[in-house]
């Protein structure tokens, strides 16, 4: 394999990836979402359904700065700094989305009864 | 210090706990629906998979890239200039490190897919459990 | 035929072999009280009590007495025609209204009608007459009031709450109007909810069940058939959203099963 096609199957696999995530914690939102309208407690599916998209920007900037042919090194690395925020962001949101909806989850496998 | 680097890695480091702890849940979820499949074992998997990603990014980010660095440093220098010998062992040398950078960048890529192929299977089974 | 009081009120039996316009004698012994009812084609043509808690000479109020045989004995009925009298014109379901009075007004906390009762979550319902059946009798406000409260919606615990009589009271009442078929039992009961769905899901299923009852403002302890057909709707919506509608339905059927 060429370094071109090593480099091309990284990039790819970055991108993918980035979606990939992105749906499965979309998914995982929806699981939430359906404990919301039943229980009509917070769940946090909102954030849990959003967040992921800063994975989704993370891949979006990762393809522009693979593909755009951008000359200067700074914008460069601005654009790498950018993504890397919006993962890292992105993962922090999905933990305490997941963190709550966690929690309420144990709360409702440990309920007795209102009376 | 490279931030850049510490973000991703910050990044990573965050997004194997929330693969952890959504396995957890997943787990009591799956209690709840009374499936025996131990479909919560994928995102845990993918947080294995995803820290040996984040192990290769941390070797070749602090231990491959100085190296590589000091080569480049040394093969500048006008001692090794003038020696075509030296000159030819480091050139070797550097295109090994870039090999194994190389290496290292597919592993950890790779990683990273898989990781998210197997979080998006586990919550994809649960949905089509509770969607039946 | 022959049977012990803890299976079948007196009352209700003298009911029944009545409306099937039987011919025979009625036997009736609970140590303090012991008699004879004669019935042709379904008319007290005679009443003997040997022994009662308040001996009378008017046949009625022997008949009343006899009825108060409740908590204990046993019974039988010999189907051989009895002496040829004529009717006493005496109105069973009038009779056994009046026997549940004289609990209430003499005997009460002496005799317990606790065994003879449906339990709290059947739901009871005004019964009809049958046709060509012309009916004379006395009713008292209270016995009305609780007879009209058996909608064929609310359970007894609901119903009885309803009337504002004095639960005890209003069981001996219920008692009585069960006993002459003036209402009756509905094919449905309200089944423990919670219970079956703790067993299907565990403590989420309880969760989703409590949740539903006050989405829905329903009172477990007050719930009717037409709340309960409000909640297994509800219900079978939340759990489909949290485990499938297979398994949802699975327990919805359960639900339904234990109210017949």
């Amino acid at each position: 394999m060429t370094e071109q096609m090593i480099q091309a199957y990284t990039n790819t696999a970055a991108i993918l990836s980035g979606i990939l995530f992105w749906a499965g914690f979309l998914v995982f939102g929806f699981i939430a979402k359906r404990y919301n309208t039943v229980f009509n407690k917070s769940t946090f599916h909102g954030l849990l359904m959003t967040a992921p998209s800063g994975i989704l920007i993370y891949s979006m900037l990762m393809i522009v700065k693979f593909t755009m042919v951008i000359k200067d090194p700074a914008i460069n690395n601005m654009l790498q700094l950018t993504a890397y925020a919006f993962l890292l962001v992105s993962a922090l949101l999905c933990l305490f989305g997941i963190s709550k909806f966690s929690g309420l989850l144990s709360s409702l496998l440990k309920y007795e009864g209102s009376k | 210090m490279k931030y850049d680097v510490l973000l991703y890695e910050a990044g990573i480091l965050t997004l194997i706990a929330a693969i952890v702890y959504m396995g957890f849940t997943l787990r009591k979820l799956t209690a709840v629906v009374k499936e025996k499949k131990l479909i919560w074992l994928l995102p845990m998997a993918a947080a294995t998979v995803l820290a040996i990603s984040l192990g290769a990014h941390i070797y070749a980010n602090f231990s491959l890239l100085p190296e590589l660095s000091a080569k480049i440093t040394e093969i500048s220098s006008p001692a090794v200039i003038a020696d075509q010998a030296k000159t030819d062992i480091i050139r070797a040398s550097i295109q090994g490190f870039k090999v194994s950078l190389l290496n290292l960048k597919t592993v950890s890529f790779s990683a990273f897919l898989l990781a998210s192929i197997l979080l998006l299977i586990s919550t994809s089974v649960y949905i089509r459990w509770i969607s039946k | 035929m022959q049977g012990t009081i803890n299976s079948i009120s007196i009352a209700g039996m003298l009911r029944l072999l009545c409306s099937y316009g039987k011919t025979g004698s009625l036997m009736v012994n609970s140590g303090k009280i012991k008699g004879s009812i004669d019935i042709i084609d379904g008319e007290v043509t005679g009443v003997v009590a040997e022994k009662c808690l308040n001996p009378t000479q008017n046949k009625k109020d022997a008949l009343v007495q006899l009825l108060l045989a409740i908590e204990e004995g046993s019974f039988y009925f010999e189907e051989k025609p009895p002496a040829p009298n004529k009717p006493l014109g005496i109105s069973i379901e009038e009779v056994i209204l009046e026997s549940a009075r004289e609990i209430y007004e003499k005997y009460y906390g002496q005799i317990s009608v606790k065994d003879m009762i449906f339990p709290e979550n059947e739901v009871l319902k005004m019964a009809r007459l049958g046709k060509g059946k012309v009916l004379t009798m006395t009713m008292h406000s209270e016995e009305w009031n609780l007879m009209a409260s058996f909608n064929g919606d609310s359970n007894i615990t609901t119903a009885l709450e309803n009337t504002g009589i004095a639960k005890e009271k209003a069981e001996i009442i219920m008692y009585g109007l069960v006993s002459a078929g003036f209402v009756r039992r509905m094919r449905f009961k309200i089944p423990e909810v919670s219970k079956i769905a703790k067993e299907s899901f565990g403590n989420i299923g309880v969760a989703i069940v409590d949740n539903e009852m006050a989405k829905q403002k329903i009172d477990s302890t007050k719930m009717g058939m037409k709340n309960f057909i409000g909640l297994l709707n509800g219900l079978e919506n939340s759990f489909a959203e949290i485990v499938g509608r297979a398994r949802a339905k699975e327990v919805i059927e359960k639900i339904w099963n234990a109210t017949k």
